[in-house]
Protein backbone atom coordinates (compact mmCIF):
# COMPACT_ATOMS: atom_id res chain seq x y z
CA UNK A 1 0.00 0.00 0.00
CA UNK A 2 0.94 3.42 -0.60
CA UNK A 3 0.90 5.96 1.80
CA UNK A 4 0.91 9.78 2.04
CA UNK A 5 1.59 11.64 5.14
CA UNK A 6 0.50 15.43 5.09
CA UNK A 7 1.16 17.52 7.62
CA UNK A 8 4.61 17.03 9.15
CA UNK A 9 4.34 18.78 12.72
CA UNK A 10 4.59 17.06 16.07
CA UNK A 11 2.40 14.54 15.30
CA UNK A 12 3.55 13.70 11.81
CA UNK A 13 7.27 13.68 12.87
CA UNK A 14 6.27 11.25 15.99
CA UNK A 15 4.42 9.50 13.51
CA UNK A 16 7.20 8.57 10.87
CA UNK A 17 9.30 7.82 14.09
CA UNK A 18 7.01 4.91 15.02
CA UNK A 19 6.94 4.14 11.60
CA UNK A 20 10.45 3.51 11.38
CA UNK A 21 10.70 1.91 14.92
CA UNK A 22 7.32 -0.53 14.04
CA UNK A 23 8.38 -1.39 10.14
CA UNK A 24 8.48 -5.26 11.35
CA UNK A 25 4.73 -5.01 12.41
CA UNK A 26 3.56 -3.12 9.53
CA UNK A 27 5.42 -4.90 6.87
CA UNK A 28 3.80 -8.38 8.72
CA UNK A 29 0.41 -7.04 7.77
CA UNK A 30 1.15 -5.11 4.41
CA UNK A 31 4.65 -6.16 2.97
CA UNK A 32 4.22 -3.52 0.25
CA UNK A 33 3.90 -1.06 2.20
CA UNK A 34 5.62 2.36 1.19
CA UNK A 35 5.67 5.78 2.16
CA UNK A 36 5.79 7.85 -0.99
CA UNK A 37 4.83 11.31 0.08
CA UNK A 38 4.91 13.64 3.14
CA UNK A 39 3.98 17.08 3.34
CA UNK A 40 3.95 20.00 5.12
CA UNK A 41 2.43 24.00 4.44
CA UNK A 42 5.85 25.06 2.42
CA UNK A 43 6.21 21.67 0.17
CA UNK A 44 6.30 18.11 -0.04
CA UNK A 45 8.96 15.49 -0.56
CA UNK A 46 8.03 12.62 -2.79
CA UNK A 47 9.43 8.98 -4.31
CA UNK A 48 7.09 6.61 -6.10
CA UNK A 49 9.77 4.28 -4.85
CA UNK A 50 8.95 5.08 -0.98
CA UNK A 51 10.87 7.34 0.50
CA UNK A 52 13.72 6.39 3.13
CA UNK A 53 12.40 7.06 6.55
CA UNK A 54 15.52 7.03 8.02
CA UNK A 55 16.52 10.21 5.49
CA UNK A 56 13.64 11.87 6.25
CA UNK A 57 13.92 11.72 9.98
CA UNK A 58 17.81 12.58 9.54
CA UNK A 59 17.17 15.90 7.31
CA UNK A 60 16.68 18.02 10.74
CA UNK A 61 13.59 19.48 8.96
CA UNK A 62 11.12 18.30 6.13
CA UNK A 63 12.17 21.26 4.07
CA UNK A 64 15.47 20.28 4.38
CA UNK A 65 15.33 16.71 2.98
CA UNK A 66 17.38 16.69 -0.05
CA UNK A 67 14.39 15.79 -2.46
CA UNK A 68 12.32 18.64 -0.91
CA UNK A 69 10.04 20.23 -3.35
CA UNK A 70 9.76 23.68 -2.17
CA UNK A 71 6.44 25.70 -2.98
CA UNK A 72 4.58 22.23 -3.48
CA UNK A 73 1.26 21.94 -2.25
CA UNK A 74 -0.75 19.01 -0.62
CA UNK A 75 -3.00 18.71 -2.81
CA UNK A 76 -0.71 18.48 -5.57
CA UNK A 77 1.01 15.46 -3.54
CA UNK A 78 -1.70 13.41 -3.44
CA UNK A 79 -2.73 14.44 -7.14
CA UNK A 80 0.75 13.61 -7.87
CA UNK A 81 1.65 9.95 -5.39
CA UNK A 82 -2.16 8.91 -5.70
CA UNK A 83 -2.02 7.13 -2.26
CA UNK A 84 -4.26 4.06 -1.89
CA UNK A 85 -4.00 5.76 2.11
CA UNK A 86 -3.63 8.95 3.24
CA UNK A 87 -2.88 10.28 6.85
CA UNK A 88 -3.94 13.70 7.20
CA UNK A 89 -2.57 15.73 10.14
CA UNK A 90 -2.51 19.39 9.40
CA UNK A 91 -3.33 21.66 12.33
CA UNK A 92 -6.72 21.74 13.80
CA UNK A 93 -8.97 24.87 12.36
CA UNK A 94 -11.92 24.47 14.29
CA UNK A 95 -13.64 27.68 12.31
CA UNK A 96 -14.12 25.85 9.19
CA UNK A 97 -11.39 22.96 9.24
CA UNK A 98 -9.50 23.42 6.10
CA UNK A 99 -7.38 22.80 5.15
CA UNK A 100 -7.48 19.57 6.34
CA UNK A 101 -11.20 19.60 5.05
CA UNK A 102 -9.94 19.88 1.62
CA UNK A 103 -6.95 17.63 1.82
CA UNK A 104 -9.99 14.98 3.21
CA UNK A 105 -12.27 15.36 0.32
CA UNK A 106 -9.81 15.48 -1.69
CA UNK A 107 -8.37 12.09 -0.68
CA UNK A 108 -11.75 10.01 -0.26
CA UNK A 109 -12.84 11.81 -3.71
CA UNK A 110 -9.90 10.05 -5.45
CA UNK A 111 -10.59 6.17 -3.67
CA UNK A 112 -7.76 6.83 -1.08
CA UNK A 113 -8.39 5.39 2.47
CA UNK A 114 -8.09 8.14 5.18
CA UNK A 115 -6.74 8.42 8.32
CA UNK A 116 -6.15 11.70 10.38
CA UNK A 117 -6.08 13.36 14.01
CA UNK A 118 -7.30 16.63 12.42
CA UNK A 119 -11.05 17.06 14.87
CA UNK A 120 -11.47 20.53 12.57
CA UNK A 121 -13.17 18.48 9.39
CA UNK A 122 -15.02 15.72 11.50
CA UNK A 123 -16.37 18.38 13.63
CA UNK A 124 -17.58 20.37 10.47
CA UNK A 125 -18.63 17.73 8.21
CA UNK A 126 -18.76 14.11 9.79
CA UNK A 127 -21.67 13.09 7.55
CA UNK A 128 -20.84 14.64 4.57
CA UNK A 129 -16.94 13.09 5.04
CA UNK A 130 -18.29 9.70 5.93
CA UNK A 131 -21.05 9.55 2.94
CA UNK A 132 -18.19 10.53 0.30
CA UNK A 133 -15.61 7.83 2.25
CA UNK A 134 -18.98 5.22 1.61
CA UNK A 135 -19.86 6.43 -2.04
CA UNK A 136 -16.14 5.83 -3.00
CA UNK A 137 -15.71 2.17 -0.88
CA UNK A 138 -12.88 3.34 1.29
CA UNK A 139 -12.39 3.74 5.13
CA UNK A 140 -12.22 7.04 7.36
CA UNK A 141 -10.78 6.47 10.80
CA UNK A 142 -10.39 9.23 13.45
CA UNK A 143 -9.24 7.41 16.35
CA UNK A 144 -6.71 10.42 17.41
CA UNK A 145 -9.16 13.11 16.77
CA UNK A 146 -10.89 12.74 20.45
CA UNK A 147 -9.13 11.80 23.55
CA UNK A 148 -5.85 11.39 21.96
CA UNK A 149 -4.39 7.70 22.62
CA UNK A 150 -7.37 6.52 23.75
CA UNK A 151 -9.07 3.87 21.93
CA UNK A 152 -12.77 4.96 22.33
CA UNK A 153 -13.85 4.94 18.46
CA UNK A 154 -12.16 1.47 17.88
CA UNK A 155 -13.66 0.27 21.09
CA UNK A 156 -16.75 0.94 20.90
CA UNK A 157 -16.80 -0.44 17.19
CA UNK A 158 -15.26 -3.81 17.80
CA UNK A 159 -16.45 -4.01 21.72
CA UNK A 160 -19.86 -2.68 22.02
CA UNK A 161 -21.12 -3.95 19.05
CA UNK A 162 -24.78 -5.02 20.21
CA UNK A 163 -24.71 -1.97 22.69
CA UNK A 164 -26.86 1.30 22.53
CA UNK A 165 -24.79 3.79 24.23
CA UNK A 166 -26.90 6.08 25.49
CA UNK A 167 -25.06 8.24 27.64
CA UNK A 168 -21.12 9.72 27.60
CA UNK A 169 -19.32 11.96 29.76
CA UNK A 170 -15.73 13.24 29.13
CA UNK A 171 -13.34 15.38 30.18
CA UNK A 172 -11.64 16.03 26.75
CA UNK A 173 -9.42 18.96 26.76
CA UNK A 174 -6.04 18.15 28.98
CA UNK A 175 -5.36 21.90 29.03
CA UNK A 176 -8.32 22.95 31.19
CA UNK A 177 -8.15 19.49 32.92
CA UNK A 178 -4.59 20.50 33.81
CA UNK A 179 -5.38 24.30 35.23
CA UNK A 180 -8.02 22.99 37.27
CA UNK A 181 -6.13 20.75 38.52
CA UNK A 182 -3.56 22.49 39.94
CA UNK A 183 -6.02 24.99 41.08
CA UNK A 184 -7.37 22.03 42.98
CA UNK A 185 -4.24 20.88 44.28
CA UNK A 186 -2.06 23.71 44.64
CA UNK A 187 -4.90 26.00 45.20
CA UNK A 188 -3.50 28.89 42.77
CA UNK A 189 -5.67 30.95 41.03
CA UNK A 190 -6.58 30.53 37.55
CA UNK A 191 -4.58 33.12 35.90
CA UNK A 192 -1.53 31.50 37.54
CA UNK A 193 -2.56 27.92 36.41
CA UNK A 194 -3.20 28.97 32.86
CA UNK A 195 0.53 31.47 32.99
CA UNK A 196 1.85 27.77 33.79
CA UNK A 197 0.24 26.04 31.10
CA UNK A 198 1.52 28.07 28.83
CA UNK A 199 4.43 28.14 29.82
CA UNK A 200 5.27 24.04 29.59
CA UNK A 201 3.50 24.25 25.99
CA UNK A 202 0.24 23.05 27.04
CA UNK A 203 -2.17 25.60 25.47
CA UNK A 204 -2.93 25.84 21.59
CA UNK A 205 -1.65 29.42 19.90
CA UNK A 206 -4.86 31.29 20.47
CA UNK A 207 -5.66 29.45 24.33
CA UNK A 208 -9.27 30.64 24.14
CA UNK A 209 -10.12 27.64 22.17
CA UNK A 210 -8.97 25.43 25.24
CA UNK A 211 -10.47 27.66 28.18
CA UNK A 212 -13.39 29.08 26.14
CA UNK A 213 -14.53 24.75 26.00
CA UNK A 214 -14.61 25.29 21.82
CA UNK A 215 -11.95 22.20 21.69
CA UNK A 216 -13.90 19.97 23.89
CA UNK A 217 -16.61 20.76 21.69
CA UNK A 218 -15.74 19.52 19.01
CA UNK A 219 -14.62 16.53 19.80
CA UNK A 220 -18.08 16.43 21.58
CA UNK A 221 -20.03 17.24 18.37
CA UNK A 222 -17.99 14.01 16.79
CA UNK A 223 -18.86 11.83 19.77
CA UNK A 224 -22.24 12.96 19.05
CA UNK A 225 -22.22 12.18 15.76
CA UNK A 226 -19.74 8.81 15.01
CA UNK A 227 -20.68 7.15 18.80
CA UNK A 228 -24.78 8.03 19.12
CA UNK A 229 -25.93 8.67 15.44
CA UNK A 230 -26.66 12.46 16.34
CA UNK A 231 -26.98 14.81 13.75
CA UNK A 232 -25.10 17.43 15.40
CA UNK A 233 -23.15 20.44 14.33
CA UNK A 234 -21.03 22.94 16.74
CA UNK A 235 -23.15 25.60 16.89
CA UNK A 236 -25.80 22.87 18.82
CA UNK A 237 -23.33 22.45 21.45
CA UNK A 238 -24.11 24.48 24.60
CA UNK A 239 -20.80 25.50 25.56
CA UNK A 240 -19.14 27.17 28.29
CA UNK A 241 -15.39 27.53 29.13
CA UNK A 242 -13.61 27.50 32.74
CA UNK A 243 -12.58 31.70 32.46
CA UNK A 244 -15.01 32.29 35.80
CA UNK A 245 -13.61 29.52 37.84
CA UNK A 246 -12.10 31.23 40.47
CA UNK A 247 -9.89 29.31 43.72
CA UNK A 248 -12.68 29.71 46.41
CA UNK A 249 -14.96 27.58 44.17
CA UNK A 250 -12.68 25.05 43.46
CA UNK A 251 -11.98 25.57 47.35
CA UNK A 252 -15.75 25.07 48.25
CA UNK A 253 -16.23 22.02 45.95
CA UNK A 254 -13.33 20.51 47.80
CA UNK A 255 -14.67 20.86 51.12
CA UNK A 256 -17.85 18.71 49.61
CA UNK A 257 -16.23 16.05 48.13
CA UNK A 258 -16.18 17.88 44.69
CA UNK A 259 -13.66 18.83 41.75
CA UNK A 260 -14.66 21.08 38.97
CA UNK A 261 -13.89 19.73 35.99
CA UNK A 262 -15.15 20.92 32.29
CA UNK A 263 -17.06 18.02 31.28
CA UNK A 264 -18.57 17.31 27.86
CA UNK A 265 -22.11 15.85 28.07
CA UNK A 266 -23.40 14.05 24.97
CA UNK A 267 -27.33 12.56 26.26
CA UNK A 268 -30.41 14.10 24.16
CA UNK A 269 -28.60 17.69 24.23
CA UNK A 270 -24.50 18.45 23.67
CA UNK A 271 -22.90 20.60 26.25
CA UNK A 272 -19.54 21.54 27.26
CA UNK A 273 -19.36 23.33 30.91
CA UNK A 274 -17.34 23.20 34.20
CA UNK A 275 -19.60 20.92 36.48
CA UNK A 276 -18.90 19.42 40.47
CA UNK A 277 -17.48 16.34 39.86
CA UNK A 278 -17.24 13.50 42.97
CA UNK A 279 -13.47 13.01 43.70
CA UNK A 280 -14.23 9.34 43.42
CA UNK A 281 -16.30 9.45 40.18
CA UNK A 282 -14.13 7.34 37.27
CA UNK A 283 -14.45 10.23 35.17
CA UNK A 284 -12.31 12.26 37.88
CA UNK A 285 -8.60 12.27 36.42
CA UNK A 286 -6.08 14.89 36.90
CA UNK A 287 -3.03 16.34 35.09
CA UNK A 288 -3.27 16.17 31.42
CA UNK A 289 -5.36 12.72 30.96
CA UNK A 290 -8.58 12.60 29.64
CA UNK A 291 -11.85 10.18 30.55
CA UNK A 292 -14.72 9.29 28.83
CA UNK A 293 -17.44 7.52 30.83
CA UNK A 294 -19.94 5.42 28.57
CA UNK A 295 -23.49 4.28 29.46
CA UNK A 296 -25.00 1.72 27.74
CA UNK A 297 -28.16 -0.58 27.64
CA UNK A 298 -25.96 -3.80 27.58
CA UNK A 299 -22.77 -3.30 29.32
CA UNK A 300 -23.94 -0.23 31.88
CA UNK A 301 -21.00 2.19 32.73
CA UNK A 302 -17.58 1.82 31.12
CA UNK A 303 -14.91 4.41 31.81
CA UNK A 304 -11.41 4.43 29.87
CA UNK A 305 -8.59 7.28 31.00
CA UNK A 306 -5.61 7.59 28.52
CA UNK A 307 -3.53 10.96 27.44
CA UNK A 308 -5.38 13.00 25.51
CA UNK A 309 -2.57 14.78 23.56
CA UNK A 310 1.12 14.26 23.02
CA UNK A 311 3.19 11.65 21.60
CA UNK A 312 1.16 8.73 22.45
CA UNK A 313 -1.47 9.98 20.11
CA UNK A 314 0.37 8.25 17.73
CA UNK A 315 -0.87 5.02 18.98
CA UNK A 316 -4.39 5.48 17.61
CA UNK A 317 -3.14 6.89 14.49
CA UNK A 318 -1.18 3.50 13.76
CA UNK A 319 -4.10 1.55 14.77
CA UNK A 320 -5.94 3.07 12.45
CA UNK A 321 -3.50 2.73 9.84
CA UNK A 322 -2.94 -0.84 10.59
CA UNK A 323 -6.84 -1.20 10.84
CA UNK A 324 -6.74 0.23 6.99
CA UNK A 325 -4.08 -2.36 6.23
CA UNK A 326 -5.62 -5.55 7.46
CA UNK A 327 -8.76 -4.55 6.08
CA UNK A 328 -8.03 -4.12 2.41
CA UNK A 329 -5.36 -7.23 2.79
CA UNK A 330 -8.77 -9.65 3.50
CA UNK B 1 -44.55 5.13 40.88
CA UNK B 2 -45.12 4.69 44.63
CA UNK B 3 -48.27 4.86 46.30
CA UNK B 4 -49.56 4.61 50.05
CA UNK B 5 -53.03 3.25 50.66
CA UNK B 6 -54.01 3.18 54.03
CA UNK B 7 -57.28 0.73 54.90
CA UNK B 8 -59.22 0.35 58.25
CA UNK B 9 -59.18 -3.51 58.20
CA UNK B 10 -60.93 -5.78 60.96
CA UNK B 11 -58.69 -6.92 63.35
CA UNK B 12 -59.06 -10.92 63.00
CA UNK B 13 -56.61 -13.03 61.14
CA UNK B 14 -55.92 -12.95 57.14
CA UNK B 15 -57.64 -9.38 56.65
CA UNK B 16 -53.78 -8.21 55.64
CA UNK B 17 -53.08 -10.93 53.40
CA UNK B 18 -56.41 -10.05 51.43
CA UNK B 19 -55.83 -6.54 50.64
CA UNK B 20 -52.46 -7.47 49.37
CA UNK B 21 -53.45 -9.63 46.85
CA UNK B 22 -54.44 -7.14 44.05
CA UNK B 23 -51.77 -5.28 44.92
CA UNK B 24 -49.20 -8.20 44.18
CA UNK B 25 -51.44 -9.39 41.23
CA UNK B 26 -51.11 -5.91 39.22
CA UNK B 27 -47.64 -5.95 39.91
CA UNK B 28 -47.18 -3.73 42.72
CA UNK B 29 -44.03 -4.10 44.98
CA UNK B 30 -44.80 -3.77 48.83
CA UNK B 31 -42.21 -1.17 50.19
CA UNK B 32 -43.66 -1.14 53.73
CA UNK B 33 -46.54 -1.74 55.76
CA UNK B 34 -47.47 -0.11 59.17
CA UNK B 35 -50.06 -1.65 61.58
CA UNK B 36 -51.64 0.74 64.44
CA UNK B 37 -53.11 -1.63 66.84
CA UNK B 38 -51.78 0.56 69.80
CA UNK B 39 -55.56 0.89 70.31
CA UNK B 40 -56.45 -2.69 71.35
CA UNK B 41 -59.92 -3.67 71.35
CA UNK B 42 -60.86 -1.74 68.05
CA UNK B 43 -63.04 -3.16 65.57
CA UNK B 44 -60.53 -2.12 62.99
CA UNK B 45 -57.28 -1.25 62.64
CA UNK B 46 -55.52 0.97 60.33
CA UNK B 47 -53.15 -0.20 58.58
CA UNK B 48 -50.86 1.73 56.04
CA UNK B 49 -49.15 -0.33 53.05
CA UNK B 50 -46.69 0.96 50.96
CA UNK B 51 -46.05 -0.34 47.17
CA UNK B 52 -43.99 0.70 44.06
CA UNK B 53 -46.19 0.25 40.64
CA UNK B 54 -44.58 0.10 37.48
CA UNK B 55 -47.32 1.74 35.90
CA UNK B 56 -49.26 4.86 37.38
CA UNK B 57 -52.98 3.66 35.85
CA UNK B 58 -52.29 -0.09 38.19
CA UNK B 59 -53.55 1.79 41.38
CA UNK B 60 -56.74 2.44 39.70
CA UNK B 61 -57.08 -1.22 38.81
CA UNK B 62 -56.17 -2.21 42.45
CA UNK B 63 -58.66 0.29 43.77
CA UNK B 64 -61.41 -0.85 41.86
CA UNK B 65 -60.00 -4.73 43.14
CA UNK B 66 -60.05 -3.17 46.52
CA UNK B 67 -63.62 -1.88 46.24
CA UNK B 68 -65.16 -4.99 44.95
CA UNK B 69 -64.37 -7.53 47.92
CA UNK B 70 -65.80 -4.51 50.30
CA UNK B 71 -62.04 -3.94 51.05
CA UNK B 72 -62.22 0.15 53.02
CA UNK B 73 -59.47 2.10 51.70
CA UNK B 74 -59.48 5.68 53.85
CA UNK B 75 -56.83 6.74 51.35
CA UNK B 76 -54.63 6.82 48.70
CA UNK B 77 -51.71 9.14 48.21
CA UNK B 78 -48.37 9.12 45.78
CA UNK B 79 -45.06 9.03 47.46
CA UNK B 80 -42.75 11.20 45.97
CA UNK B 81 -39.07 10.13 46.60
CA UNK B 82 -36.37 13.06 47.63
CA UNK B 83 -33.71 13.86 45.54
CA UNK B 84 -30.53 15.72 47.32
CA UNK B 85 -28.49 18.06 44.42
CA UNK B 86 -25.44 20.36 45.13
CA UNK B 87 -25.18 22.83 42.47
CA UNK B 88 -22.38 25.58 42.89
CA UNK B 89 -22.93 29.13 41.52
CA UNK B 90 -20.44 31.78 40.54
CA UNK B 91 -21.15 35.52 40.36
CA UNK B 92 -20.66 39.14 40.80
CA UNK B 93 -23.24 39.53 43.64
CA UNK B 94 -23.64 39.96 47.54
CA UNK B 95 -25.09 37.33 49.53
CA UNK B 96 -28.68 39.21 50.07
CA UNK B 97 -29.39 39.26 46.71
CA UNK B 98 -28.50 35.14 45.90
CA UNK B 99 -30.63 35.08 48.75
CA UNK B 100 -33.38 36.48 46.73
CA UNK B 101 -32.73 34.92 43.49
CA UNK B 102 -32.46 31.41 45.30
CA UNK B 103 -35.43 32.22 47.64
CA UNK B 104 -38.29 30.34 45.62
CA UNK B 105 -36.45 27.28 45.13
CA UNK B 106 -35.69 24.21 47.68
CA UNK B 107 -32.87 25.26 49.24
CA UNK B 108 -32.12 23.06 52.16
CA UNK B 109 -28.48 24.56 52.86
CA UNK B 110 -26.31 27.37 51.40
CA UNK B 111 -22.69 27.88 51.87
CA UNK B 112 -21.07 30.97 51.00
CA UNK B 113 -17.31 31.59 50.27
CA UNK B 114 -15.52 34.97 51.38
CA UNK B 115 -15.09 37.19 48.41
CA UNK B 116 -11.29 37.51 47.95
CA UNK B 117 -12.54 38.07 44.67
CA UNK B 118 -15.55 40.29 42.97
CA UNK B 119 -16.94 36.72 41.75
CA UNK B 120 -18.53 35.45 45.08
CA UNK B 121 -19.15 31.67 44.87
CA UNK B 122 -21.97 30.10 46.97
CA UNK B 123 -22.72 26.32 47.24
CA UNK B 124 -26.49 25.43 47.32
CA UNK B 125 -28.13 21.78 48.69
CA UNK B 126 -31.39 21.63 47.30
CA UNK B 127 -33.69 19.50 47.68
CA UNK B 128 -36.51 17.95 45.16
CA UNK B 129 -37.87 14.98 44.48
CA UNK B 130 -36.83 12.97 41.46
CA UNK B 131 -39.28 13.87 39.17
CA UNK B 132 -39.01 17.57 39.56
CA UNK B 133 -34.89 17.45 39.72
CA UNK B 134 -34.86 18.61 36.14
CA UNK B 135 -37.35 21.31 35.81
CA UNK B 136 -35.42 22.63 39.09
CA UNK B 137 -32.05 22.34 37.17
CA UNK B 138 -33.85 24.45 34.52
CA UNK B 139 -35.34 27.25 36.19
CA UNK B 140 -31.56 27.36 38.16
CA UNK B 141 -29.79 27.66 34.41
CA UNK B 142 -32.20 30.59 33.56
CA UNK B 143 -31.89 32.28 36.54
CA UNK B 144 -27.76 32.03 36.09
CA UNK B 145 -28.27 33.00 32.66
CA UNK B 146 -30.47 35.98 33.33
CA UNK B 147 -27.74 37.43 35.37
CA UNK B 148 -24.56 36.70 33.92
CA UNK B 149 -23.72 33.83 36.65
CA UNK B 150 -21.68 30.51 35.97
CA UNK B 151 -24.12 27.34 37.03
CA UNK B 152 -21.80 24.11 38.30
CA UNK B 153 -24.14 21.38 38.26
CA UNK B 154 -23.23 18.11 39.36
CA UNK B 155 -23.09 14.96 37.08
CA UNK B 156 -25.60 13.10 37.95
Amino acid sequence: MDVAIVGYGFLGRNLLTSVAEKWGTIKAVDPHFRLVGVSNSTGYAFSPEGLPLQGVLDSGGLDHYSGFTLGGTSLELLDKCSPDLVVELTPTNIVDGEPGLTHIQHSLRMGSHVVTANKGPLAHAYWELNAEAQKHGVMLLYEATVAGAVPLFSFVRECLQADRITRMLGILNGTTNYILTRMHFEEIGFEAALKEAKERGLTERDPSIDIGGHDAACKAVILANAIMGKRVKLRDVKTRGIETITAEAIRLAKRSGYTIKLVATVADTVEVAPRLVPVNHPLCVHGTLNSVYLESDLAGELTLVGHGAGKQTVSAIMNDIITVLKHTSH
Amino acid sequence: MRYSLTFALPDTPGQLLRVLEPIAKMGGNIVSIIHDRDRVGDVYVPVSVVAEFPDTLLISAVLDELRKMGAEVLEVKEVFRKSSLTVMIIGDASISEFFDYLDTLSVSRMEVSGSSSKQRCVKVDLEASEREVGNLLKRLEEMCDSHGFTLLKPIL
